[in-house]
């Protein structure tokens, strides 16, 4: 019976300290509230920390709604795929707020459409934007009001032309069944496949285990540190290696930088994409500064010795997209943007990547080759470090490649 | 005189907190959380609503192996999975509506009597190990449903409908609309009062399973389940079938299991094909827990409390999060920290509890045969 | 999940019989509740059309109505779609100039995804009055299995327009 109550005000005493934590923060609302509410949705830091640092880029800019803002930021659980019930309710609580007036979801993952549509019942004026969607296109493009993906179709082809200019004669992929039955990255995995058929790569795939599944992230993580001096041996130093998922990422750069390999970038580019984990470097002065992200990264890379090996872009994917896309929303709620306007998000996403080229066009489904005009691809240039850029962008995508159809 | 009268009511109320305290604690943490939270009264409410429906029958399925004496049947992830593949091929066959329900119910129905039965004989074999056996036997069994779902359907089991096949023409997609079933069985008899919507047949439903396990318990097989959750040994020598009886149990829950989430799904809308099981099985149990059962005896006032209790964490504690700590990710590491928390303070209190009694009763015998009883710890002996 | 036959030692041919009972009620209406579920839950896809056809002269102004659903008004030469369940359905037809509407029941083979109702041809009488309908886009695939790979995963797969929306 002591145990028991010894238990019970241990865990009073939690209780107690988390509920006391609320007196510190402060409840004061401004005068200057705002006139209208965003919210932003994105994973958490160990799931994908750029497209959060995004949200909180839009807070620094706007303000949180707790503070008479206009940014109501909330992420969704590390686990998604197991608790879309979560998910779901979550993006619905935001709609509960009469002041909202747009949702932008990064990265939307699989429940979003579902959450969009409970949404829409609801709410029909609230603009609904989704950040690299993870359902399948004709899906999402149903529910959502603007999509926007990284350009799978031309980066399939892009990314085996920068791995051929790194000197590349072998290129790796690695990924698991899960992320291969989206039809975005199986489709991806297809182009490349034949753009290094084209281009006189070898191509091979390797498995990795889904962060997501029981392994969880350190399980994954532990694989592809064990596995990649193997892989080089198997496949030599002059191999590039891709992989589709943001955990496994770090693992590989560090193993990479250590055996030798080779980088073009990740799935979803950034300086920080692994790179400060694999290098263990300290960027807390930098935050948000993403040239100065982007030196300190290549000094890095080139003091271990990867000048020319290793590649990203030089502003974040996913920050870009969470803070271009919150930035549209307010241009568009404030009518300085048009609903569906490739160049106006263009214009927001500039906001975030000063000096930086973006290309990319409308999604256009492979089977009946409709253009959906509410799902943009979008892509930049690789920066490869201790090298500078190389142009990407201004690759000419074969005709071809965009009528290749997801069959694997 | 006055001490003797003093020391039960103290006594009842540490053993009322005791017996509690995880529905307390909940209930001191939401009670922070909905103000703060500054979600309207209305919304809450609504959502509460709604995941009673979602989630209730799915609860209850955890009734009877606890009956049983053997705990909380994580194995119910099977059950879940028959229901999954019955969804798929009601949606495949373009069977909508409730039919389209129906036609899951009894597809999944042989299924997860397999399945429940083969999860029988192997907890049968890991007796006083059930609960981790069943947490291991749905990891198992995961990655046997991926095999079916992902590489035998449309390869071997017909599959007609392209909509839902992966375009290399085998394999089911990663999420799966069910657009042809969403809400019917929510949608078939909604009632509006004032400014909620009710799925009343949603409802019913979960009613007359609640009637059913009354009724069950009253026959010659509930009363024998509860003689084996009592006492294995004791049954076995009364004549009663005892590991016939355990695998029953299971089978039923594991078909209503698959029930369960055949009506959770059909709220949701939509299917993760691969994962909208793996954790059903955990916040079902969190759920029971949280409504103050053990896992030793569980009662329907208890699902009902924890399925309300558990949701409404669910509801206000990510936002409150979010507005107190300033960070949404607390406010959500917060509350999946909360529901295991829950999980593990509930199994731990149960072995305190029982260890707790056995002393008492033992204090309890030799007070008897000193000849001043403790009236406490006699009480607490009998409990 | 009968208890009985453990203790069924006094009258084993009785138990016997009155279990072989009861689990031939059972399959019956496992099979009966899979029939009806099937039958009825069926959806199909009518596409109405108030075209010209085979000689018959399409209506200026009319009004279609399946089962229960709300009326929809089609000029001449329009087409519209209803999603419907089950495979008997009354189709009242009203030309709007006056006349009694004409209600005229249609039967659907179980396996039409997507049938096209002709209007003039109902309306003269004509049987049947519809022709299955494929849209190209989710034809169920001939014969899948003699097709090689390749070609078979070539195919299209977009979700099917009737599911469109909520």
């Amino acid at each position: 019976m002591k145990r028991i109550l010894k238990g019970l005000s241990l865990a009073l005493v939690l209780v107690v300290a988390f509920a006391g934590c609320q007196k510190q923060a402060p409840d004061a609302e401004g005068p200057a509230k705002a006139a209208y509410h965003i919210g932003v949705v994105t994973g958490t830091v160990s799931q994908s920390e750029d497209d959060l640092r995004g949200a909180e880029e839009l807070i620094k800019r706007y303000g949180k709604v707790a503070d008479g803002g206009m940014i109501q930021h909330i992420t969704y659980p590390d686990n998604f795929m197991d608790q879309q019930e979560t998910v779901i309710s979550q993006i619905v609580a935001l709609a509960d707020d009469p002041l909202m007036k747009a949702i932008v979801m990064n990265q939307a993952i699989p429940g979003a459409a579902e959450a969009f549509k409970r949404v829409r019942e609801k709410r029909s004026d609230i603009l609904l934007l989704a950040g690299e969607p993870h359902e399948d296109p004709l899906v999402i493009q149903e529910a959502a009001d603007l999509a926007v993906n990284s350009d799978f179709i031309s980066r399939g082809y892009t990314i085996i032309w920068a791995a051929k200019e790194l000197g590349a004669k072998t290129f790796v992929h690695i990924s698991f069944p899960r992320h291969m039955s989206y039809e975005t990255l199986g489709l991806r995995r297809q182009i490349m496949e034949a753009a290094a058929a084209d281009l006189g790569l070898k191509f091979a795939f390797e498995t990795a285990p889904d962060p997501t599944s029981d392994v969880g992230v350190p399980g994954a993580q532990q694989f592809i540190l064990e596995n990649v001096p193997r892989w080089i041996e198997k496949y030599g130093k002059d191999t590039a290696f891709f992989c589709t998922n943001d955990a496994h990422t770090e693992p590989l750069l560090k193993q990479l930088l250590a055996y030798g390999g080779l980088f073009v970038e990740a799935d979803l580019p950034s300086p920080l994409m692994g790179y400060p984990g694999a290098l263990g470097i300290d960027l807390t002065a930098e935050a948000g500064n993403f040239p100065a992200i982007l030196k300190k990264v290549e000094q890095a890379v080139i003091d271990k010795g990867g000048s020319g090996r290793f590649g990203t872009w030089a502003f974040s994917y996913g920050f870009t997209v969470t803070a271009g896309l919150g930035e549209y929303a307010k241009n568009v709620i404030e009518g300085k943007a048009e609903k569906g306007k490739l160049s106006d998000v263009y214009v927001a996403f500039g906001e975030f990547t000063p000096g930086a080229t973006w290309n990319g066009g409308y999604y256009i489904d492979a089977n009946t080759g409709v253009r959906a005009k509410n799902h943009i691809l979008v892509f930049m240039d690789t920066y490869v470090l201790g090298k500078g850029f190389l142009p990407t962008t201004k690759q000419v995508v074969p005709e071809k490649y965009y009528s290749i159809k997801f069959q694997k | 005189m006055n001490t003797p009268f003093k020391l039960p009511s103290a006594a009842r109320v540490r053993r009322f907190a005791a017996d509690n305290v995880v529905v307390l604690i909940f209930l001191f943490v939401t009670a922070i959380a909905v103000p703060s939270s500054k979600l309207s009264g209305t919304y809450i409410i609504q959502d509460l609503l709604t995941r009673y429906g979602r989630n209730a029958f799915l609860v209850f399925s955890l009734l009877l192996p606890i009956m049983a004496g053997m705990g909380i049947n994580f194995g119910m992830v099977l059950g879940a999975m028959a229901g999954e593949i019955g969804l798929i091929f009601a949606v495949d066959q373009g069977i909508a509506g409730v039919q389209g329900l129906l036609y899951a119910v009894l597809v999944g129905a042989p299924i997860a009597i397999l399945l429940g039965w083969i999860a029988g004989q192997v907890l049968n074999r890991a007796r006083g190990r059930e609960m981790v056996t069943g947490y291991i036997l749905g990891f198992f069994m995961d990655g046997v449903y991926q095999f079916v779902v992902l590489y035998l359907m449309g390869a071997i089991i017909p599959i007609t409908s392209k909509a839902i096949t992966l375009s290399r023409g085998y394999g089911i997609r990663n999420t799966l609309g069910l657009d042809s079933v969403r809400q019917s069985l929510d949608k078939l008899l909604m009632l509006k009062v004032g400014p909620f919507t009710l799925p009343m047949a949603t409802y019913l439903v979960i009613a007359l399973l609640a009637i059913f396990i009354v009724w069950f318990r009253r026959t010659k097989l509930g009363q024998d389940m509860r003689a084996i959750g009592q006492d294995q040994t004791v049954s076995h020598s009364a004549g009663i079938p005892v590991e016939r009886t355990r695998i029953v149990a299971i089978v039923i829950s594991t078909l209503l299991a698959m029930v369960g989430q055949i009506i959770f799904l059909q709220n949701m809308g939509n299917m993760a094909t691969y994962n909208a099981h793996r954790q059903t099985g955990f916040f079902a149990a969190a759920a029971i827990l949280v409504g103050g059962a053990s896992v030793a005896k569980a009662t329907i006032p208890n699902v009902l409390v924890g399925v309300g209790l558990l949701h409404l964490m669910y509801i206000v504690v990510p936002p409150a999060g979010a507005r107190l700590f300033g960070s949404a990710q607390i406010g959500e590491y917060f509350r999946d920290a909360m529901s295991y928390a829950v999980i593990a303070l509930a199994l731990a209190l149960h072995a305190w509890r029982k260890r707790a009694n056995a002393e008492s009763a033992r204090a309890g015998l030799r007070g008897a045969a000193s000849g001043a009883v403790d009236p406490a710890k006699t009480e607490g002996g009998a409990a | 999940m009968s208890a009985k036959e453990v203790s069924g030692a006094k009258a084993p041919l009785r138990v016997g019989t009155r279990r072989a009972a009861a689990l031939v009620l059972v399959a019956a209406a496992y099979l009966g509740a899979g029939a009806w579920a099937m039958l009825t839950g069926k959806s199909h896809t009518i596409l109405v059309d108030n075209k010209p056809v085979a000689g018959l002269e399409a209506f200026r102004l009319v009004e279609v109505a399946v089962g229960r659903q709300e009326p929809v008004e089609l000029g001449r030469g329009e087409r519209d779609k209803f999603a419907v369940q089950g495979q008997r359905h009354r189709v009242k037809i009203d030309l709007m100039n006056g006349t009694e509407p004409v209600t005229t029941t249609i039967v659907l083979p179980y396996d039409a995804k997507m049938v096209l109702l002709s209007l003039p041809k109902l309306a003269a009488g004509v049987e049947p009055a519809w022709e299955p309908f494929e849209t190209g886009q989710d034809a169920p695939p001939p014969a899948a299995d003699e097709l090689p790979e390749e070609l078979f995963g070539a195919a299209i797969d977009p979700a099917p327009p009737e599911s469109v929306g909520d």
